[in-house]
């Protein structure tokens, strides 16, 4: 239990992860079930999520966020639970490179696509979250050490 | 066995294996709580993942309480309109949601032919697709000469060709020519005040009325959360026949 209280950031981490890992699957159902997005009156969700970037070969981004967040939350379980500490370096690399992605995919939807699809501005205001908890993270055992 | 008895050297046993068997029981004990932790952790997820399937997968009224005006002269309709079910849809014909429901809709009607009286009404998301409101214009052009619902068929079939033109009116013009309309008409009807006005006034209505997405649909009044297929469809029609 004190294990679990000692890392706070991780659960937090866990908690945001899991709900980008909702987001990201509920994206992924769709696809599979050939279902577009109503449009929004605010939003461009489905010419986001028709476009050629919505997909990377065969495979559709939304199962990429699917695995992504999966692994952040397995390894912050890792650690938690089984007190795999060397997992550590693993999480604030798999977070640092989901928030890169999300980066690109920002950049595609503002720039070249110029419609935004609120699912997937959810996951890169999560994956901002989970890095900014990576980052404290680090400081935190920064201190600690 | 009485611990006075016994010597140093066997008390010192003694009690190093109930520290052995102490250790081997929290040992146990953690293995366990893991155990539990990581069984808990997957139902969580199986549950998770079987109520969104189930979620996405059955269309059912939605929740959302919307009162639509009542069905009027004004509309653009098709089918019997003495049917037990009337059905209005809200779309926008550069949505590529309403492009993607629009076969199942004309298969729809197909099936059901007097059953069902259908109401289509424009509502153009000119914020997110900006020839919105301009191919609104161009269908209502085609109604007045009462050619609505086939040049909407050919608006949402052709809808790539034409969502990313700067100015679509000459791509509109071509295919009122392709249905044999009378082109000076419908180039007049397209850009006049009124058909702006008609166009403008019903997106107004649907943004007052609370709607806010395409394709909307209500059967007889009431929302439903769209069908992921024709089948889907069917039933709620079916059930509001039946009613």
């Amino acid at each position: 239990m004190q294990r679990f209280l000692n890392n706070k950031l991780l659960i937090y981490s866990a908690v945001l992860a899991f709900f980008g890992f909702l987001d990201s699957l509920y994206l992924t159902v769709l696809h599979y079930k050939n279902i577009i997005p109503p449009c929004s009156v605010h939003f461009g969700c489905e010419k986001v999520l028709t476009s050629a970037f919505s997909m990377l070969g065969p495979i559709p981004l939304a199962l990429f966020g699917v695995i992504f967040y999966l692994t952040v939350i397995l390894t912050c379980l890792l650690i938690l639970i089984e007190g795999r500490k060397e997992l550590v370096k693993f999480f604030h690399f798999t977070v640092l490179v989901g928030f890169l992605f999300s980066v690109v995919l920002f950049f595609i939807q503002f720039v070249i696509l110029q419609s935004f699809c609120q699912y997937c501005l959810l996951s890169e205001v999560i994956s901002t979250g989970l890095l900014m908890l990576s980052l404290l993270k680090l400081r935190e055992d920064k201190k600690n050490n | 066995m009485d611990e006075h008895k016994l010597t140093k050297k066997e008390k010192k046993e003694l009690r190093k294996l109930e520290w052995q068997e102490k250790a081997k029981i929290e040992q146990r004990n953690a293995k366990i709580k893991q155990f539990s932790i990581w069984g808990g952790v997957a139902l969580i997820f199986l549950v998770v993942i079987g109520v969104l399937i189930a979620a996405v997968s059955n269309p059912s009224s939605s929740t959302q309480n919307i009162t639509i005006a009542p069905v009027s002269a004004r509309d653009i309709s098709t089918g019997n309109p003495k049917a037990k079910v009337t059905l209005v849809e809200y779309a926008d014909f550069q949505c590529p949601a309403c492009a993607a429901y629009h076969p199942v809709v004309n298969q729809l009607l197909d099936a059901y032919k007097n059953k069902i009286f259908y109401v289509y009404r424009i509502f153009p998301l000119e914020q997110a697709h900006p020839n919105a409101l301009v191919s609104a214009q161009a269908a209502y052009a085609a109604y007045q000469q009462g050619a609505f619902f086939s040049y909407g068929d050919l608006l949402f079939t052709k809808q790539t060709d034409w969502a990313d033109l700067a100015d679509p009116r000459n791509t509109f013009i071509s295919y009122a020519q392709t249905l044999k309309l009378n082109v000076s008409k419908f180039t007049a009807d397209m850009n006049s005040s009124d058909t702006q006005k008609y166009v403008k006034d019903s997106e107004n209505e649907a943004l007052n009325e609370g709607i806010n997405q395409t394709p909307s649909f209500f059967i007889n009044g009431k929302l439903i959360q769209n069908p992921t297929n024709l089948d889907d469809f069917k039933k709620l029609i079916n059930a509001a026949l039946s009613k």
